[in-house]
């Protein structure tokens, strides 16, 4: 029952320090910007607006949850309980990533109804938001400062933004190779059909990577945090 | 004096090591120029031209948002690091911490404000509305910096609170798309009034002093009352 603990305590710390609540302003915002936007540039500034902030969000709170642990001695500690660096990776993880998949969905179903896609628009999201999370913890444990976390992201996920180009018209086949095609792909399946291949293609896109970024952030925490702390040093 | 010449060379050296520091130097530079060069390819791409008011005036306030945002992020980890404690009980007190931490980015913003209004804005303005925009967005990053120091109890809740103030550079959509009354219902907001001086018609003396002096009014207003509340909340 180790795991189901952690993950409720991280939603409540999430819902308490106002992340939903921020994020509620933030939906009702995009849910009226959409709906002024003209008809025929909807759907592409909904596919836009789904993956760059409810996708990505747990990527730009990952850094400020775990710098304040880290402030808060927490993680000196944690490790000595039976408590694994995996469960904690997917405890985070998975835990902004209902806030991700939760606020897609409101804005999704406000501004364009409920259509019999949202299974696999639902889908991208989960998988985008597990991605960016965890490759954001990797990041966020290099980091001693809030700046400092977001120069270095902006830094290591400027490859990862490549594809978003496609919304200028500019593409390119080595893209394919990225996750968020398979992101963008899948989000915009809420809009209009995509094909099967499609959908197995960016599921086991997404999955693939988020799979590596996993063992990375692994790898970073225990170099980063309990190397350090097991040698007695200060984080 | 000496103590604050202390503050400034820790900060160089922070800049050395935390890049996001240049980063607040070269951010606001990288906007100038997107609205110098790129901007009006893309007016005259999607005939925008009639929208140049609303554009000059939400891309102006990006720039007191982006510097106050990363002041307040340093005081958030100064804070959780317990360094403020520390300033505190130095002969530059608390209230010298505080005063230096607002002035950098009230500074820069004076600065960059000069060189978008004299430069880079789609419209120009006339000399008395260029003043009282420069006054009013001077104090502008110091709110936007005091707003999450003062509200939030930890870096999360910074974080999150940032995602929200975010949403005042909208304002000037408001001004714009709100019939006029009733816009001014916006006025509760800091951005509303620099904005304001960007988006009414004609030129009228009477007009802008008005706006420039309530606008200015109220500004202070904020700075006082959240400068309190900061104060009292690291006691």
């Amino acid at each position: 029952m180790r795991f189901p603990a952690a993950f409720l305590y991280d939603i409540k710390i999430q819902f308490r320090h106002g992340l939903y609540a921020v994020y509620m302003l933030v939906s009702l915002f995009y849910i009226i910007a959409l709906h002024q936007i003209p008809e025929q540039y909807r759907e592409i500034a909904g596919i836009f607006i789904t993956f760059s902030d409810p996708g990505v969000l747990g990527f730009f709170f990952i850094g400020g949850l775990v710098l304040l642990e880290q402030n808060q001695n927490i993680l000196d500690n944690l490790f000595i309980t039976p408590y694994k660096v995996e469960e904690y990776i997917f405890s985070k993880a998975l835990s902004l990533t209902v806030l991700s998949v939760l606020t897609s969905y409101i804005i999704h179903i406000s501004v364009f109804g409920v259509s019999h896609y949202l299974v696999l628009f639902l889908v991208g999201v989960f998988l985008t938001s597990m991605f960016f999370t965890i490759f954001g913890l990797g990041v966020a444990v290099r980091c001693h400062t809030l700046n400092g976390f977001f120069f270095l992201s902006s830094i290591y996920s400027l490859i990862f933004l490549l594809p978003l180009l496609e919304i200028t018209g500019m593409d390119h086949f080595l893209f394919m190779l990225l996750p968020t095609k398979g992101a963008l792909l899948l989000i915009s399946s809420g809009f209009h059909s995509i094909t099967t291949w499609e959908a197995i293609y960016s599921v086991v896109m997404l999955l693939s990577w988020g799979v590596i970024a996993f063992i990375w952030a692994r790898k970073s925490f225990y170099n980063m945090i309990i190397r350090k702390a097991s040698e007695g040093k200060t984080l | 004096m000496k103590s604050v010449f202390h503050l400034i060379k820790g900060d160089m050296k922070q800049i050395y090591r935390d890049p996001m520091l240049l980063i607040s130097l070269i951010g606001p530079l990288l906007l100038i120029l997107l609205v110098r060069f790129i901007l009006p390819f893309a007016t005259a791409q999607f005939a925008l031209g009639a929208y140049n008011g609303l554009l000059a005036s939400f891309f102006i306030l990006l720039i007191p948002l982006l510097l106050g945002i990363m002041a307040g992020f340093i005081m958030l980890d100064e804070r959780d690091d317990k360094m403020i404690d520390y300033f505190a009980v130095t002969p530059l007190s608390k209230q010298g911490y505080l005063l230096y931490r607002l002035l950098l980015p009230g500074v820069l913003t004076v600065l960059y404000g000069y060189i978008y209004l004299e430069w880079a804005s789609p419209v120009a303005l006339p000399i008395l509305d260029k003043l009282l925009v420069t006054v009013m967005l001077a104090m502008e990053a110091p709110i936007i910096c005091l707003f999450l120091v003062a509200i939030a109890a930890n870096k999360i809740e910074g974080l999150a609170l940032s995602k929200g103030v975010g949403l005042v550079v909208f304002v000037p959509f408001i001004i714009y798309f709100v019939s006029e009354p009733w816009n001014w219902a916006g006025g509760i907001l800091p951005t509303f009034w620099p904005a304001k001086l960007f988006l009414i018609e004609g030129v009228h003396l009477m007009n802008s002093l008005f706006i420039g002096v309530l606008g200015a009014g109220i500004h202070i207003f904020y700075i006082i009352q959240l400068s309190k509340r900061f104060l009292r909340k690291t006691d």
